[in-house]
């Protein structure tokens, strides 16, 4: 069994409304799309801006509600659940967001902020869930003086590192990471990329990667989705996608990644 | 002027912010020259100092609160680090043209984007309205926007940020300026509209032999663009040489860094990171600013000597005290 089966998936915005409130025009942002997760994998949603790829990762955790489709995690199926159960449910599937400054509260200490998912879900009571946040600094590269740290002392990457700590606090199987290093500096990229790569290794965890950095899901990802308008117009491994892709759109995606060479050396190399 | 002159020659230019009281240097000691026809890549992460620099070529840093301590930058004949506002005017869209990263923003919303550009041709040149808008709508034509007469009078809001990208090119071209500088201008784009605007400077540039200064974090979009890479870190530049010698052979760790950083097609799974953080300013390390995250610095020296930049050869400078000690890595070619 796959550990995460959408089939089907929609969700149309209405994006104008008349003076009596009924709809006047809508936008289909995600249209039948259908792809399984298996443990442990890192499946890419890949796409320009405005594809309906960042909607799609928010359905599957039902963040936005689904018009259309099914979701089963482990075999349950995730529309169905109540407020209560979908809650239960998180704990098996989080998500880390772009933007590593506005997604951590700034007037909360670090420890605490990655604490607070055990005391919800749990109840752990505080000794336990200090060595527990202690223990998932770690895990994430940090000693235990992160703890009494505020989000302001740290950089983007750091930032990021926490994010990361505080998807992994209820054990989940999915992680839904939404373009999560686009907005750190190159050098510090890979820290978090081999930090997720490592707890995949380690954990099984399985990744739904949402990127429109080509060149980066070719080296990170098993699978890969191709999405345009709302729908997924090829899907398969990482080497037939880049190797052998059948889309004219997924060509033309590849054809535009800026290769790191100049042009006089490429020249050079040619002829 | 002989022809060997550069068109732009910023020396020694060190940029100051007031910090807690205390005026800070934010880009510290820069220097690089522009010739007439060519594009100077400026690469560096957040924080090292790649916009500021930019931005005191057309006198933007002073109403931020930030002053040149020292340097200068020659330019047409004269020194823009001594220049005053009233003098900027004139050089700001008429010698220089400047274009952002954020196009949609760049843009006043209320106006359409044909008056936006005549305002620039009507201030500068002098031109009547009429005249003014014939030209934009030319200009138009020139960055390949279709229907170029129908879209000038049509509002910022009904183009795209690619579209919007090609009027801020079409505007900073306006006055035929002899210089752009072009800020990230395709880093808020997606990556096929970012291959046609970068083909569209290319082809401006082939055309007018305008000069660009490109600055940008990426350095595969540098390699397709630039003849010459100046590279920035913590408000230094600490490699400057051209494009082939900086990808193929770097002499600075910091380029290595950055060049092992890009993800490879066919690499295993683990990428190369460059330990650590760029020093926010005000706490910089002593020494070599780059020491703490480099594989290759010694204890008791990259530590306690802070390198100048050192020439090798005649268009190559880089600032590390082990140059032709170690042997740093370039790109592998396919």
């Amino acid at each position: 069994m796959s550990l995460l089966e959408v089939s089907g998936l929609g969700k149309t915005f209405v994006t104008r409304r008349s003076l009596l409130g009924i709809p006047t025009a809508r936008v289909e942002a995600v249209r039948d799309v259908s792809f399984t997760v298996e443990p442990g994998e890192t499946l890419a949603l890949v796409g320009e801006s405005g594809t309906g790829k960042s909607t799609a990762g928010r359905l599957v955790l039902r963040l936005i509600e689904p018009d259309a489709g099914s979701v089963r995690c482990e075999g349950t199926n995730v529309l169905a659940l109540s407020r209560f159960e979908l809650r239960a449910m998180r704990r098996r599937m989080q998500m880390v967001f772009q933007d590593p400054y506005s997604s951590l509260d700034p007037r909360v200490p670090i420890g605490r902020s990655i604490g607070e998912p055990m005391l919800i879900h749990f109840g752990t009571p505080r000794r336990e869930r200090e060595r527990k946040t202690t223990e998932l600094l770690e895990r994430v590269g940090f000693g235990a003086d992160m703890l009494v740290r505020y989000p302001r002392e740290l950089s983007g990457g750091q930032l990021q590192r926490v994010a990361i700590a505080r998807a992994l606090t209820l054990g989940p199987r999915l992680i839904v990471c939404d373009e999560p290093v686009a907005a750190l500096d190159v050098s510090v990229r890979a820290q978090v990329l081999n930090l997720m790569a490592e707890l995949q290794r380690d954990l099984g965890i399985a990744y739904i990667f949402i990127s429109h950095d080509l060149a980066l899901v070719e080296v990170i990802a098993h699978r890969v989705a191709v999405m345009r308008a709302g729908s997924i117009v090829e899907m398969g491994g990482v080497r037939d996608i880049f190797g052998r892709p059948q889309h004219a759109y997924t060509r033309e995606l590849l054809a535009a990644i800026p290769v790191p060479v100049p042009r006089t050396v490429q020249m050079g190399a040619r002829s | 002027m002989t022809s060997r002159e550069p068109l732009l020659d910023v020396q020694n230019l060190t940029i100051e912010f007031p910090l807690s009281g205390r005026w800070t240097p934010v880009v510290q000691d820069v220097s690089f020259s522009i010739e007439a026809g060519q594009t100077v890549g400026l690469v560096g992460e957040s924080g090292s100092g790649k916009t500021v620099t930019s931005l005191a070529l057309l006198g933007l840093i002073q109403a931020q609160g930030a002053r040149i301590a020292n340097g200068s930058i020659r330019f047409e004949g004269g020194d823009l680090a001594k220049f005053s506002e009233s003098e900027f005017q004139r050089i700001r869209g008429e010698r220089i043209g400047m274009i952002f990263q954020q196009p949609t923003r760049s843009l006043n919303p209320a106006y359409t984007v044909g008056e936006q550009i005549a305002e620039t041709l009507r201030y500068h040149r002098g031109l009547s309205r009429r005249a003014a808008w014939n030209r934009a709508v030319e200009l138009l034509d020139r960055v390949r926007i279709p229907q170029a007469a129908r879209r000038a009078a049509e509002y910022p809001h009904m183009f795209s940020g690619g579209m919007c990208q090609r009027v801020m090119i079409a505007m900073a071209l306006a006055c035929e300026p002899v210089l752009l500088i072009a800020d990230e201008p395709t880093t808020a784009l997606d990556v096929t509209v970012q291959a046609k605007i970068l083909d569209l400077l290319r082809t401006i540039q082939s055309e007018t032999g305008i000069s660009i200064l490109f600055i940008s974090h990426d350095l595969a979009v540098i390699a397709q663009m630039c003849a010459k890479v100046v590279v920035m870190y913590a408000g230094q530049v600490v490699e400057c040489a051209n494009a082939e010698q900086v990808f193929v052979t770097p002499m600075h760790p910091y380029t290595e860094g950055l060049l092992s950083a890009i993800p490879r097609p066919g690499q295993s799974s683990e990428l190369v990171a460059i330990p650590g953080n760029v020093p926010p300013p005000g706490t910089m390390p002593t020494g070599c600013r780059f020491h703490p995250r480099c594989d290759y610095h010694i204890a008791g020296r990259c530590d306690s000597i802070a390198p100048g930049p050192r020439l090798a050869g005649a268009e190559r400078s880089a600032r590390c005290l082990r140059i032709g000690e170690v042997n740093l890595k370039g790109i592998v070619l396919a």
